[in-house]
């Protein structure tokens, strides 16, 4: 009789002490919450006037300005778009590459399109080849 | 312990041993009822005490258990705070229009201790206003005025340091669009209270708040600058008052790039505009591109052919005699270089023959004229994400003077959004779209009508590609991109008449011909003929060279690829049968 009393007054301190835990922690946890909550708010105002910032120090005619300063770059013309770069062929006869002068090789490499040593190349003109790299990056 | 001793000197008593009563209890003496009172005064305040401590613990309880009314924080209800309008971005994706989170500055007049310092300091820590300005506001009777409506984070600190007492701040948004008049009239402006006035901000202002994803146009900023650059550049060049310009997806209805000049910056309504610093405000903000209705002149007869071609009026092989001046009711219709001969339609149209214009259309009659412009959208208010849309201005009576003058676009008048929107539809293989600035999803073709058969719409192609080739456009020839289109050159009405010298030219191209995918329509209004030019200011010497280089700076941007227009396939595919593969006299 008086054990299971002195064992259920434990019990209660301990679920009690238990309960409080939980409650602070999870309440902890909302401050906390909330806190990233209200940075994650500032963060994204800051992230917006960035993008503003970017867009305004993106202008058309900055980077005009700036180009003419700097770079004198000029529109391209129909002239040099007359050939693309698709319509050079590859050579006839597919070179494998391990028939292919080493320093050029690694760079292929690094792009995940060389084929594997020994097979005969996949790719047929130079665009296609191109349109594999960039697919690749 | 001292107050037991009293009654029990003794030590050795056990702890509960009861001190007898000090005196004898008889019932229903004076005392026993004294003890009584004295009893149950102790109950009540003992209950009174209970009840006390209940409330205590109750209100622990509520406290740590219930959270006592504190309102906690709660994860995922709590709304993320937005900006109250959502951003706007081209069809790439920059950013033209978005709102930024600030703070407004006021100020308690009452607390001002030096209004003059005061306002001395804060025109100091703000620029771009005067002590006067804030020293006014100051010196008002209320307890609240505004001193700036929005400050940048840096302003507020700057502020903040001046510590001055009775200023205070509110949090505050405005609206920032980076880059400046280049969208003026596309994007348009908000007022101080954040609501949208013109544009597509005042045509899609609701859409706008509470949209939590950015609204895209179909304007793509690169095109619209190179429109801009060059509407502004030609605009100078031919001391022009003012200029409107538009790009078309003509298979969409898109609207790539629209301008309109003089033109305002949506940041700063009042700053003036650099080449036109005569223009007012209300000048400014005027849309000629979807707002303003123009007669434009001769590029109407690509309307007037399609017409006559699609209703079987005329084949491309039938000839008009324009000899001699058409006299009509007190008017006299004459062609600007009249080639005073017979002209077959593809030389009409190539030379901008007036005569032969009019003759088509009065062979064609009246209804058939009212009822094509119906189904072109020229006479009906066109729907657009803007509030600014003009409505076109045709006389009441249609008879057969307004026949003839309509023919090549005198005595009608729309807007170049209509003129563009229709244009479209005779060159896409004859189907009318809505026209739109809100990006279509790529490889989506919007629900058309069709206006006119695809046979008709491949000869107003053929017949747009011979006046570049041969007629009046030659100066919008860009090498490699198969331009066609047609000049347009009206004389604007001055004190209800037609002035001579005082001219609005204008210039609808669209390229690449083989496979029409743009279209280009600019209006410059009253330039001036210059060395140059050889004093001309007419659409083939002012707006035709002007596409060109558009053309010509834009194909590359839009993966236009340059193809050789001499080649069978390209020459061929745009051969008109009725001129035996020969060309025309150049114009």
């Amino acid at each position: 009789m008086r054990l299971s009393a002195i064992f259920s007054l434990i019990l209660v301190a301990a679920t009690g002490f238990a309960t409080f835990g939980v409650k602070y922690e999870v309440e902890g946890l909302l401050a906390h919450l909330a806190r990233l909550e209200s940075e994650r708010a500032a963060d994204q105002n800051q992230i917006a006037v960035l993008r503003a910032e970017w867009n305004y120090l993106n202008r058309p005619d900055t980077l005009a300005a700036l180009n003419e300063r700097y770079l004198s770059l000029v529109p391209v013309t129909a002239k040099q778009l007359d050939a693309q770069i698709a319509d050079i062929p590859m050579r006839e006869t597919a070179v494998p590459v391990a028939a292919a002068p080493p320093p050029a090789a690694p760079a292929l490499a690094d792009a995940g399109t060389a084929p594997e040593a020994g097979r005969p190349a996949k790719v047929k003109t130079i665009g296609e080849l191109v349109a594999s790299l960039t697919l690749a990056r | 312990m001292v107050a037991l001793s009293r009654f029990d000197d003794n030590p050795c008593h056990a702890r509960h041993f009861k001190p007898p009563p000090c005196a004898p209890v008889i019932r229903g003496t004076a005392a026993e009822e004294a003890l009584e009172t004295g009893r149950t005064r102790v109950l009540v305040t003992a209950a009174l005490f209970v009840l006390l401590f209940a409330v205590i613990a109750g209100r622990l309880f509520d406290v740590m258990i219930l959270g006592g009314g504190i309102e906690a924080p709660r994860a995922g209800q709590r709304p993320i705070p937005l900006p109250s309008r959502a951003p706007i971005v081209d069809r790439e994706g920059r950013l033209v229009a978005t709102s930024l989170k600030g703070v407004a500055l006021y100020a308690d007049p009452r607390e001002i201790r030096h209004p003059a310092d005061v306002a001395r300091e804060l025109a100091r820590a703000l620029p771009g206003a005067s002590p006067e300005h804030f020293a006014q506001e100051l010196s008002q009777s209320g307890t609240f005025v505004w001193l700036k409506r929005f400050l940048s984070p840096r302003e507020e600190a700057r502020v903040n340091d001046l510590g001055v007492p009775g200023l205070d701040f509110l949090p505050a948004e405005r609206r920032f669009y980076p880059y400046g008049p280049l969208l003026a009239h596309a994007v348009g402006y908000v007022n101080i209270d954040d609501k949208g006035l013109a544009g597509v901000e005042g045509g899609l202002n609701r859409d706008l708040l509470g949209r939590r994803q950015p609204l895209q146009l179909s304007i793509d900023v690169r095109l619209q600058y190179i429109l801009h650059h060059e509407l502004r550049r030609v605009a100078q060049e031919f001391t022009a008052k003012a200029a409107a310009g538009l790009i078309m997806n003509v298979n969409t209805g898109e609207i790539l790039a629209l301008v309109s000049l003089p033109d305002f910056d949506p940041n700063h309504l009042d700053a003036p505009d650099p080449d036109f610093p005569k223009a007012t405000l209300k000048d400014r903000l005027f849309d000629r591109a979807t707002l303003g209705s123009y007669e434009i002149g001769s590029i109407f007869k690509v309307f007037t052919m399609a017409m006559a071609l699609d209703s079987g009026t005329v084949t491309m092989a039938s000839r008009f005699d324009a000899t001699n001046p058409i006299h009509i009711g007190g008017f006299t219709i004459t062609d600007y270089h009249g080639k005073h001969r017979p002209l077959s339609v593809p030389e009409i149209f190539a030379y901008s023959s007036n005569i032969g214009a009019a003759k088509i259309a009065l062979a064609c009659g009246a209804r058939l004229q009212q009822e094509y412009l119906r189904r072109f959208g020229l006479l009906t208010q066109p729907t657009l994400e803007l509030p600014e849309v003009g409505s076109p201005h045709y006389p009441r009576d249609w008879r057969p003077i307004n026949v003839m003058t309509i023919a090549f676009g005198n005595g009608i008048s729309d807007t170049l959004l209509q003129l563009a929107r229709a244009a479209s539809a005779l060159v896409n293989g004859g189907i009318l779209r809505p026209a739109t600035l809100l990006k279509v999803p790529p490889g989506y073709a919007p629900q058309g009508r069709r206006v006119i058969s695809e046979e008709t719409s491949l000869r107003i192609r053929k017949l747009l590609r011979l006046v570049v080739e041969y007629g009046t456009g030659q100066f919008a020839e860009a090498p490699g991109y198969v331009v066609g289109g047609k000049t347009g050159t009206a004389e604007r009405v001055e004190r209800g008449a037609y002035a001579r010298h005082s001219l609005r030219s204008s210039f609808l191209g669209v390229f690449p011909m083989e496979d029409p995918q743009y279209l280009i329509l600019t209006m410059f209004d009253q330039p001036h003929g210059n060395k140059k030019s050889h004093g001309f200011a007419t659409a083939g010497w002012v707006a035709a060279p002007a596409t060109r280089r558009i053309v010509e700076r834009i194909a590359p941007l839009l993966g236009v690829a340059p193809v050789d227009e001499k080649s069978p396939a390209v020459a061929g595919a745009l051969a008109i049968a009725s001129l035996k593969g020969k060309g025309i006299a150049p114009y």
